[in-house]
């Protein structure tokens, strides 16, 4: 009878304190939810195209770039967890088990709690995706620029908050048609607000900047820290809010409300306040005389200036420039000039206005992105230097000095010929080819282009030794396309119509 | 073994000789059976949209397109649900088979949902320049059957009462897959794309396939407990 000594006290069924069980629940609603088809899609599909983009991406990534691109992905990820998430909490609905559910010891808002936990580790296996892709572009030799943490931290905070999301419309409502239309809103949202701008674009969860070229990184501005600040208090409100309204009024809970209420309030005012007077002046000036914030090096004859992020490039235009001018067709001469380099007004980050920038004679444009096809459309920019020491024109040439610009520029770049083709097939059919220098284009017509094709036939010493011979009469404003090709020892096709069309220089 | 299979299948052979008489007083029971609201809900959230489309100033041509695109998707959405059945444990022993069961709920909803679509359309031509019509069509139809034949598949190959939720997020995941996917192998082609009528007519064949697979997928399985 000792054993009835010791009263029966534990034995009251009562709801179990700590943490323990809303643990070991969202342990298991996350194995779940780290299965469910949507999600296994959608991150296999994201590995797919981060292998894909390790392999075969830009050598020269600009970091305060990349990083905001590290966000689409998860975008996709987070509107596959939320359906998840969602049908995850429905479950009982679904199977008819709600009742079972409620003789339960652990009440309803701790189990609400558990399945808001569940979302964590897909948001880790995110943030694990993400910090996997950045440091690929990270190391790879051609990198500059300098990446910002609350950027890469937003996709990752974007799949917690659609994932809560998903919990807290299947906490509001048990109709499964509340995830799949929550879905559908978000496409119309961010297909509606891709193009928008203004402080309310940063509302929806990441926010779209997209532009030809980069900025400085100290000019980016992006409230993205503010941002962070917005979807994490969001995230957290709604969670609260649904534990809460399941019966969950503790004191942290309400505590956690208020905070992230708060949290919420502060990072929507501070990103929707827009970028301030002196960054909006700081562009505008590197878009029209960039020359106060840039460094300059001295290579040879030629002077490199580049915004300090972007110096080690510097190596890969004196690569192209050296190309150029020690290139078989170009007499050795000791012809200064400057290469600089420009952001484009299409930069990201709705940075617009501004003057045109104002090409000075004598310089030759760089842009703020490099790698791929880029160093052709540099290395004309280069050769039109050298050949009409005027780089302002924004016209076409349609005589010899078209020719001789293409060619020299086609001679200086590695496998120029094929990729010049390439160049073209881009481009929509209309006759002629525009070779995309930043600054200035270089654009030949059709006839031009087809002497330059016919040139790629010949072996380039030979072609190089008749410019040489040539150069002053070739570089003369007055001689013909048809006097080029005679000197140069090919034919030239008559002009089409399509030639007579473009303005001449 | 051999002689349940014999059963079933003559079973399923008799049920599909249903005389007309039953289809008709089959009509009203399968109408309450719909889930009316929840096409109703997603085809009332496409319309909003479509409106919001056509009032928002600042829509372009491009995002106008894209944007109807959604609402084509809100359509199948809603058809997806259509063959839900909490009853469906019950309603096999009826004494006719499912293709008429499930063609009836599709001939009570799916003029519905072609009205539906014709406002929506009706809508978009409101503002100058109007969308291809008859483009946009051809792919809410297009998703509308790809619905239609996964539900009927979801039936067809699992014990579920209500596939509409799962083919709901098949759709949703398949409509995001195609729109990301890069420009020249993307089945929602840009205004003015090169590939305009050639991708329109695989949306065509994607309708064709999807009215086909429903038939198909529609049939009750010989000797399955399902």
């Amino acid at each position: 009878m000792t054993l009835l000594a010791r009263p029966p006290s534990a034995t009251a069924p009562s709801a179990p304190r700590g943490a323990a069980p809303v643990t070991a629940l969202a342990c298991a609603e996350a194995r779940l939810l780290l299965r469910h088809p949507l999600v296994v899609l959608a991150l296999a599909g994201q590995i797919a195209l981060l292998t894909r983009r390790a392999l075969t991406g830009s050598a020269y990534p600009v970091l305060h770039v990349i990083d905001r691109e590290t966000q689409y992905g998860p975008l996709l990820i987070g509107l596959a967890t939320l359906i998840a998430a969602n049908a995850a909490l429905l479950r009982s609905h679904r199977h008819g088990t709600d009742a079972q559910f409620g003789v339960l010891v652990v009440p309803e808002w701790r189990r609400t709690s558990a399945h808001l936990l569940s979302v964590i580790p897909v948001a880790l296996v995110v943030a694990a995706l993400v910090a996997g892709e950045f440091t690929r572009d990270a190391l790879r030799p051609g990198a500059v620029g300098h990446a910002s943490v609350p950027e890469l931290a937003t996709g990752p905070a974007v799949v917690a908050l659609l994932g809560v999301a998903g919990v807290v419309l299947g906490r509001a409502t048990r109709s499964p048609l509340a995830a799949p239309l929550a879905v559908v809103g978000l496409l119309a949202l961010l297909l509606g607000l891709a193009t928008a701008s203004g402080g309310g674009r940063w509302l929806a969860p990441i926010a779209f900047d997209e532009g030809d070229g980069a900025l400085p990184s100290g000019l980016v501005a992006r409230p993205a820290g503010w941002h962070l600040l917005y979807l994490t208090g969001l995230a957290a409100l709604l969670g609260a809010g649904a534990v809460r309204f399941g019966g969950g009024r503790t004191r942290l809970v309400s505590v956690v409300a208020s905070l992230a209420a708060a949290a919420t309030l502060a990072g929507a005012v501070g990103q929707a306040r827009g970028t301030g007077e002196s960054v909006a002046l700081a562009r505008a000036q590197a878009l029209s005389d960039p020359s106060d914030q840039q460094v300059c090096v001295l290579r040879g004859v030629v002077t490199y200036c580049a915004f300090p992020e972007f110096l080690p490039w510097v190596d890969e235009w004196e690569r192209v420039v050296g190309e150029v001018l020690t290139g078989p067709g170009t007499p050795i001469g000791d012809h200064a000039f400057t290469v600089r380099q420009r952001v484009s007004v299409e930069s990201g980050t709705g940075a617009t206005g501004g003057e045109a920038p104002r090409v000075s004679p004598g310089e030759v444009t760089a842009s703020t992105a490099w790698g791929g096809d880029l160093d052709l459309g540099f290395a004309a920019g280069v050769a039109r230097e050298v050949v009409v020491h005027d780089v302002t024109t924004a016209g076409v040439y349609c005589d010899a000095r078209a020719v001789l610009i293409t060619w020299l520029a086609v001679n200086g770049v590695p496998d120029g010929p094929a990729r010049f083709e390439r160049t073209l097939e881009r481009q929509h059919a209309g006759g002629g080819a525009i070779l995309l220098s930043s600054g200035a284009p270089v654009a030949l017509r059709e006839r031009e282009t087809a002497v330059v094709r016919a040139l790629f036939d010949r072996p380039a010493a030979e072609v190089g030794q008749r410019v040489r011979t040539h150069w002053a009469e070739l570089t003369a404003p007055g001689t013909s396309t048809d006097r080029a090709a005679r000197l140069l020892g090919v034919g030239a096709p008559a002009e089409t119509a399509a030639d007579r069309e473009w303005g001449c220089a | 073994m051999r002689v349940r299979r014999r059963a079933a299948g003559t079973d399923a052979a008799r049920r599909s000789r249903a005389r007309p008489g039953t289809a008709s007083a089959l009509v009203r029971a399968e109408a309450r059976g719909v889930p009316w609201r929840l096409p109703a809900a997603a085809w009332g959230a496409g319309l909003v949209l479509a409106v919001a489309v056509a009032l928002l100033p600042e829509v372009g041509a491009e995002q106008r397109l894209g944007l109807l695109r959604v609402v084509a998707l809100c359509g199948a959405v809603g058809v997806a649900f259509a063959l839900d059945d909490p009853a469906r444990h019950t309603t096999r022993v009826a004494p006719v088979g499912r293709p008429l069961r499930q063609g009836l709920r599709l001939a009570l909803l799916l003029p519905s949902a072609a009205v539906w679509w014709a406002v929506v359309v009706a809508v978009g031509r409101g503002v100058d320049p109007g969308p291809p019509a008859l483009a946009l069509t051809v792919e809410a139809a297009a998703l509308a059957a790809l619905a239609v034949a996964l539900a009927a598949g979801g039936i067809r190959f699992s014990g579920t009462t209500g596939p509409g939720a799962a083919v709901a997020g098949a759709l949703l995941a398949l409509f995001t897959v195609a729109m990301v996917l890069p420009e020249g192998r993307t089945p929602f082609v840009p205004l003015g794309d090169a590939r305009w009528t050639s991708v329109h007519l695989g949306w065509c064949v994607a309708l064709a396939v999807g009215a086909v697979a429903w038939p198909l997928l529609a049939r009750e399985p010989c000797g399955s407990r399902r």
